[in-house]
């Protein structure tokens, strides 16, 4: 798959094929393809104050060990699956619960729905709060489909379990934030 | 509002939202949503989520990249030691360690020549007219100080060391070429990991 992307854009196995080639540059619009995605994900994942050390980290570790990387592979699920184990060994050695970052208190809710901002920002604090209580693996999978738009198939290749355990997952995921905005 | 049990509509809510449905896909979702309370009610929560969990994190791409290639030039360096080292201890069980040279060179040094030149594959350099040259052998018997080297003795021919000398050879006393002599003698051999740092030394001749 070293064809360009339907933008016009060089596809990820082309920019790696280059990169393994000595053109630095490859690996620039890598990380400026993948990296706001990846810090998306790691903020979700609950990192606080050290998204940016856990995504260069991602990307030093994953050029580090491209000679693994299956061409046939995705290396957004690449990333992402070097990103969340990141996260759990980070997560583990504070000894505490991740928690949803805040990202930007501005952020109102998108829909058309005429709540006020005072009540979004306190929907959002809810929802941050019910997200929390959802197992690593949940908010995982839950944040790829919610956020990411990613399929079962990608996601479950993220956190190694079938397409099937991930949509799973996922429903089990809305079920328990839905009770949790409930209680 | 009883749950919806259609899986398959609640699905493509987080596709809904993000406007990626087309087609009959997404008629038929419309179609369900104007009947189900519960799906719209979830739709909102996604929506709120997206939200929530779309907000990108301001992250330093440019930084990322350069330590991306920092990293990758030390590991390319360290592969190319490795590879080398490698190469050198295959032609030579005696090949000196990394501390030879470092040894080598301090002691060298306090004697006021340059060592430019280090092991090599390829011949001693010929005896001649260059009075700049200096070759020293491995001694074929130990000194008296000296503990019997538990390796094999390396082929003459092969396990050389070169001394090059912009001073000449008169310029290093017999003393500190046996000092040097009995380092090389006494230093573990083994040469599985060399830092790139180490390379000019190393590679001086190469
Ligand atoms: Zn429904």
């Amino acid at each position: 798959m070293t064809e360009p992307t339907r933008d016009g854009e060089p596809s990820d196995a082309a920019l790696i094929a280059r990169w393994r080639g000595g053109d630095e540059r490859a690996a620039t619009i890598l990380v400026e393809r993948h990296a706001p995605a990846v810090s998306r994900f790691v903020a979700s994942m609950g990192e606080r104050g050290e998204v940016e050390e856990v995504v260069q980290d991602t990307f030093v570790r994953a050029f580090g060990s491209l000679d693994r990387f299956r061409e046939a592979s995705s290396l957004r699920t690449w990333l992402f699956s070097i990103a969340r184990n990141l996260c759990r060994d980070r997560a583990r050695a504070n000894r505490r619960a991740p928690t949803v970052v805040a990202i930007d208190e501005t952020h109102l809710l998108s829909s058309s729905d005429p709540l006020s901002a005072a009540v979004a920002t306190e929907t959002e604090s809810r929802l941050r709060a019910a997200m929390e209580r959802l197992t690593e693996t949940q908010r995982a999978v839950f944040t790829l489909r919610v956020a990411e738009g990613w399929s079962y198939r990608e996601i479950a290749d993220v956190v190694e379990t079938t397409e099937g355990a991930a949509r799973v997952h996922y429903h089990n995921a809305v079920r328990l934030v839905k009770e949790y905005l409930d209680e | 509002m009883s749950e919806c049990t259609k899986l398959e509509m609640k699905d493509l809510l987080p596709d809904l939202a993000r406007g990626a449905l087309a087609g009959p896909a997404l008629a038929a979702l419309e179609d369900h949503l104007a009947t189900c309370a519960s799906c719209r009610a979830e739709l909102e929560l996604v929506r709120a989520a997206q939200t929530v969990l779309g907000a990108t994190p301001s992250v330093d791409t440019a930084r990322i990249a350069a330590a991306v290639g920092r990293s990758s030039s030390i590991r390319r360096d360290a592969t190319v030691a490795v590879a080398q080292a490698r190469r050198r201890r295959a032609w030579s069980v005696a090949a000196p360690s990394r501390r030879v040279w470092l040894a080598a060179a301090s002691i060298v040094a306090a004697v006021g020549v340059s060592v430019i030149a280090s092991n090599t594959t390829r011949s001693p350099v010929e005896p001649g007219p260059a009075p700049t040259v200096a070759q020293v052998e491995q001694p074929s018997t130990p000194g008296p100080t000296t503990p019997e080297p538990t390796r094999p003795a390396a082929p003459r021919s092969t396990g050389r060391a070169e001394l090059v000398m912009a001073g000449g050879v008169s310029d290093l006393a017999d003393a500190d070429l046996e000092s040097l002599l009995r380092v090389l003698d006494d230093v573990d051999t083994e040469l599985d990991v060399e830092p790139a740092v180490l390379l000019p030394v190393l590679e001086g001749d190469v």
